[in-house]
Formats: structure tokens, C-alpha cells, sequence
């Protein structure tokens, strides 16, 4: 039971500190295992490993929701923000989280049963899969500056996972996704006063629907990230209201890590970074392992709840007393910093263009899940 | 959703999880801790090939040692199964 506990401490620090990453904590942890095997076994990391990817999914909304608040590209949750109810963006999210989460486990023996079946026929066009969805979605919106940040995003991705780097998704992902949206974000002189509501939204089960299969997808199909499966889900959903849209969002990183599970019991794959290394130290899931991983997540879901919730009050708090680009600013120095601390001065050259990138949809209005192509690219061209 | 209600499903999540875990455990204790240090009071003590005690757990030692009911016993070693298979004992 330590092992849950630390990892859901470690999950909660991971969440709330943007840079300090999952997989950055899972590949030191590795790195670390033949040590720590003296004195403990394989499973034992597995399950630091995945309560503390559960944890994270719930606590990365705060930051997600508080920080790099800007008028130029404002996230459904980060619209919240501006009107006073960041708290209850962070409350959707996370009840999107929890839902997501046991409707998962849910469905885990749909998946189980399914998930050999569906990827041995997807598998020989996952290539030309992810080509057709990454055409579908430049088409939808704002093409030219899409198509533009796709293709900047792809080719960085593919010099960048070439390259013979520590870390590499470190700068990659935290100039596109973190320090682009700071930057912005420090124009914002200060957070309007934020407001406690007792507004009541009904569950929607289309929304916890979507978010769960939304999750399952990424965690079959390599390369996608939780901003397409969201758009995905959305147009497979379209009567779904802004706020059961941040369920969703909420739900689909929390869905596919359980679904991960799934995916490594029967296929023997794993689509995240940390998941990636619990495989590495098991080499293969037994059923007993897979049950007491899907309690693990339970438990680590149950904690994250009141983690995130009460985290988001104190991050209210905190945010109406500081001045808000000096908050923005630390953290760009501090994601700066572990850039540099793991990747070194070439991964700073890397943060610096992947944060150029990662502005172009923000200052363009074209959706920012576009920076995916970092990852997309390489793998459509591993697989065609 | 009530906040309220979020924290109920969320407790419930919490209090139904732990045992649940401690219970496959008890089913699969190799699941968990491969290798282990047992230590218990021998209950009973049947002989075959090796000698059986049992604890909480049935745990096979080598036959040459001297075991009786009622010796306490510190038994290294590793789970195949739910039969703990000690390689280092210590009785008194």
C-alpha cells in the first residue's frame, strides 16, 4: 500500500508543477531499477508508476485551468476562469476524471476482449489511419495555419526524435503545450476574483461516454494525443454542451491510462511514456496483476478527487494574493530550468523552437492540438 | 454533480479499493512480494516429501530441520503460487 500512497504523492507534485513530468519521474525511476529491485520487485514499481499517472491526470487540470490564461486562445475551462468559476472548471474536469474512470473499468473486459481483434485488423493501415484523421482535422478549422502547424510541428518532431537527446519529449511537448501558452499568459495583468458556485450540472453519460472511448482510442492507436480523441468525440457527440465538453477533456488522459492496462494485458503495447516503462519492468501483465493495478487506479481516482478539489481552492486563493505574470514567470524559468537540468543546452535550442511553434495556433486562432504532428509524423512515417 | 457528491463516490472509491486489494493479495500473495520474510508460530505440521507447516500461509521447509507444533519459525524465500517455498529458516 506504500507504493500507491507514494505514487499518488508523486502524481500530485507531477500535477501541479508543470515541467516535472510522468514520464521524465518513470524514466528516472527506471533508470534507478536496478537498484531499487535490490529491495523491492517489479510490480511494486509498476504500481508507484501507475497510481502516480492516475494522480497526475486528475491535478494537471489546476495548472491546465490557472495558468497561461490568455485572451488569444482560451481553452472551454480557461473561458471559466475569465468568468470568476475556475474552481468549477477544475470540479467538471475532475468529475470527468472520476466518472471516466469507472465507466472504464466498466467496459475493461469489452476492451480486453476487443482490443486483440480491433488492432490486428487496424494495425496494417495505422499509418494511413493517422493520415486520413491528422487531413480531417486540418480541414476543419483555419487550414492554412493548421496545416502550418502540423507540418513545423512534424518535422521538429521528426529531427528532434532522431536526434541521440536525453529526454526529448521534454522540451518537445513543454515548448508547445507549456511555455508558449506562459509567454501569453503573461500579458494578463491579473485573474479576475474567483467565485465558489453550487451551480449543479447534471452527469451526462454522453460526455463520460465520449471521454472514455475517446481514451480507449488513444490508448490502441500510437501517436494521437487527448486533443484530437476530444475533437473526435465531440463530433461523434455534437449535442454535448460546453461544460460536458471539460468532462470529457477531463475524463479521456484518466481513461487512457486505465485502458493502457487493457492494452498491455492483451496486445503487449503501451502508448505513454510511463506506461511504456511499467512494461519495461514487468515485461508482461498476469490477470491477478491487472486486478490489483485496476484497483490501484480505483484508489489513486478516489484520492486525486479530493486532491484536485481541494488544491483548486487553495490555487484560488493563491492566485487573488500573487501578481499573475511574476506566477507565469516562475514557472516559464522553472520548466526552463529542467530543460536544461535533463536535456541540456540542445534541449533548450528545442524549447525555443518548439515554443515558436507552439505559439503559431494561439496567435492564429487554429486548434493547438495541431502540435501533435511532433509526434503523429513520426509515427505515420514508422508505419506507411 | 454536486461537490458533495463527487467526495462520496470519491470516499467509496477509497474505502471499497484497499480491501479489495488486500484480498487479491491474500489470493495471490506472489502478485504483489515475489520474495518474503514470514515469520509465525507452527500450527501444524504434516510430513511428505518436505515438512509443511502452516502459518497464515502454507510454507514448505526442507526436511532435515526439526519442526514441532508450537516452534516460531523465521522463513525466507519466494511464493510459487500460495505455497511460500523457504530457502532460509530460523526455528526456536
Amino acid at each position: 500500500m506504500w507504493e500507491l500512497l507514494l505514487g499518488v504523492a508523486a502524481g500530485t507534485v507531477t500535477g501541479l508543477l508543470p515541467g516535472i513530468h510522468i514520464n521524465l519521474v518513470s524514466a528516472l525511476l527506471f533508470a534507478a531499477s536496478p537498484f531499487l529491485l535490490q529491495y523491492t520487485s517489479p510490480f511494486t514499481l509498476a504500481l508507484f508508476i501507475i497510481s502516480m499517472s492516475i494522480t497526475h491526470t486528475f491535478l494537471d487540470t489546476i495548472p491546465a485551468t490557472f495558468l497561461g490564461v490568455s485572451d488569444d486562445h482560451m481553452l472551454p475551462a480557461q473561458a471559466l476562469v475569465v468568468n470568476g468559476r475556475g474552481h468549477e472548471a477544475v470540479k467538471l474536469a475532475t468529475q470527468g476524471s472520476l466518472l471516466c474512470l469507472l465507466f472504464g473499468i466498466v467496459l475493461l473486459p469489452f476492451f480486453i476482449w476487443g482490443f486483440p481483434k480491433i488492432y490486428t485488423s487496424v494495425k496494417p493501415a495505422i499509418g494511413w489511419v493517422l493520415l486520413l484523421l491528422s487531413i480531417w482535422l486540418i480541414l476543419r478549422k483555419e487550414r492554412f495555419w493548421s496545416a502550418v502547424t502540423f507540418g513545423l510541428s512534424g518535422l521538429l518532431g521528426i529531427v528532434v526524435l532522431n536526434a541521440q537527446l536525453n529526454e526529448p519529449l521534454l522540451p518537445l511537448l513543454s515548448g508547445m503545450f507549456g511555455t508558449s501558452a506562459l509567454l501569453l499568459g503573461m500579458r494578463t495583468p491579473s485573474l479576475p476574483a474567483q467565485y465558489h458556485t453550487d451551480e449543479i450540472h447534471p452527469i451526462n453519460m454522453l460526455a463520460v461516454t465520449g471521454g472514455t472511448l475517446a481514451g480507449a482510442l488513444i490508448a490502441l492507436l500510437p501517436g494521437l494525443g487527448p486533443a484530437q480523441a476530444a475533437t473526435m468525440a465531440g463530433e461523434l457527440f455534437p449535442e454535448i454542451n460546453p461544460w460536458s465538453r471539460i468532462i470529457m477533456a477531463g475524463g479521456i488522459n484518466t481513461a487512457n491510462f486505465l485502458v493502457s492496462l487493457a492494452t498491455m494485458f492483451t496486445i503487449e503495447k503501451a502508448r505513454n511514456g510511463s506506461m511504456v516503462v511499467v512494461l519495461q519492468l514487468l515485461q508482461k501483465i498476469t490477470v491477478p496483476q491487472l486486478l490489483i493495478a485496476t484497483l490501484a487506479c480505483v484508489i489513486a481516482g478516489g484520492l486525486g478527487t479530493i486532491l484536485a478539489l481541494w488544491f483548486s481552492r487553495v490555487f484560488v486563493k493563491l492566485l487573488a494574493r500573487v501578481n499573475y505574470p511574476a506566477v507565469c514567470l516562475s514557472v516559464l524559468g522553472f520548466v526552463v530550468l529542467i530543460v536544461t537540468v535533463f536535456s541540456g543546452w540542445r534541449g533548450l535550442l528545442i524549447l525555443v523552437i518548439s515554443t515558436a511553434i507552439g505559439l503559431i495556433p494561439q496567435l492564429t486562432n487554429a486548434p493547438k492540438q495541431h502540435c501533435m504532428g511532433c509526434l503523429i509524423v513520426p509515427v505515420m512515417l514508422f508505419f506507411l | 454533480m454536486n461537490e458533495t457528491t463527487l467526495l462520496r463516490i470519491a470516499l467509496t472509491c477509497i474505502v471499497i479499493g484497499i480491501p479489495a486489494i488486500y484480498l487479491i493479495t491474500d489470493i495471490y500473495p506472489a502478485t504483489i512480494a515475489p520474495t518474503a520474510t514470514l515469520t509465525g508460530t507452527v500450527s501444524a505440521v504434516s510430513h511428505t516429501n518436505g515438512t509443511t507447516l502452516t502459518l497464515s500461509k502454507t510454507v514448505v521447509v526442507p526436511s532435515d530441520i526439526n519442526i514441532k507444533t508450537g516452534s516460531t519459525i523465521r522463513a525466507k524465500g519466494t511464493w510459487n503460487k500460495d505455497t511460500f517455498v523457504a530457502s532460509e529458516i530460523t526455528v526456536t
